[in-house]
């Protein structure tokens, strides 16, 4: 088999292309500017996609630890404020009776003295 | 982890956190006598408070028991004793009973993490303390 020569592919090739219409370049630019000039390509008017740059999330997770360990804190911080007795009935017959508060252990203590429980008044019921 | 994950996360942490802070009371039944003995480590947050009231010099963790608030509840406890608890800790109304007697009757706002301690009620050997903690 006899290999085509490139000078002969050359000429094949020209032959073929004389047949085909070229669009000049004037042409070309010209359809493509009017038909550039029928479509908005605005970027204003595309759809906006919100992105979270890295440390914008970073922060919005600090923020969030930040105030959830302050809402616990403060929450269960015993130094917030202490018990609060607010009525006391001692139905049984006793001595004394004291209320104190402890600073120390924040601690409140009602202590009753010589209570017997024999003759309590309440029957529960 | 993407924003809505945390932020999924945060407010399950939150809502877990607020409805577990806080909403048990425990109640300890202390027997206080002059016997010898050391001192339990289930007291050691009371200790210093205990020593320093009462006439005793040994206190026994006799009986505990754990309410959930808010408190609807009747205790049993050791020794013929009772505890009545009702309402919210903010609230809380308690009474104290032996047997069916109710000996002491009180309302009391109760902070987490502070104990009222209630003292000394009779016993066959020394006295009762009650101490209560909302946890």
């Amino acid at each position: 088999m006899n290999p085509i020569s490139w000078p002969d592919i050359e000429m094949e090739l020209a032959a073929r292309q004389a047949d085909v219409k070229v669009a000049e370049a004037d042409r070309f630019w010209d359809e493509f500017r009017f038909r550039a000039g029928e479509t908005h390509q605005d970027a204003a008017d595309a759809l906006p996609i919100l992105v979270f740059p890295a440390w914008a999330k970073a922060a919005a997770c600090l923020v969030a630890i930040i105030a959830l360990t302050l809402m616990v804190t403060i929450r269960s911080d015993p130094m917030v404020a202490g018990n609060e007795i607010q009525s006391l009935d001692i139905t049984a017959s006793h001595s004394s009776v004291f209320v104190v508060n402890d600073d120390e252990t924040m601690a409140t203590i009602v202590w009753v003295s010589d209570m017997e429980i024999n003759d309590a008044k309440g029957d529960g019921t | 982890m993407t924003i809505r994950t945390f932020a999924v996360l945060t407010v399950w942490l939150w809502v877990a956190g607020t409805s577990v802070a806080g909403d048990t009371i425990f109640v300890r039944l202390v027997a206080a006598n002059n016997a010898p003995g050391a001192p339990p480590a289930a007291l050691a947050d009371v200790m210093g408070d205990l020593t320093k009231r009462s006439q005793y010099s040994n206190f026994q963790l006799v009986d505990s028991k754990k309410v959930k608030l808010p408190a609807a509840a009747r205790v049993k406890l050791k020794g013929g004793y009772a505890l009545e608890l009702s309402g919210p800790k903010e609230k809380l109304k308690l009474g104290v009973f032996h047997g069916k007697r109710r000996i002491m009757q009180m309302t009391v706002s109760l902070k987490e993490g502070r104990p009222l301690i209630l003292g000394e009620f009779p016993a066959q050997d020394g006295k009762m303390v009650f101490v209560l903690l909302s946890k």
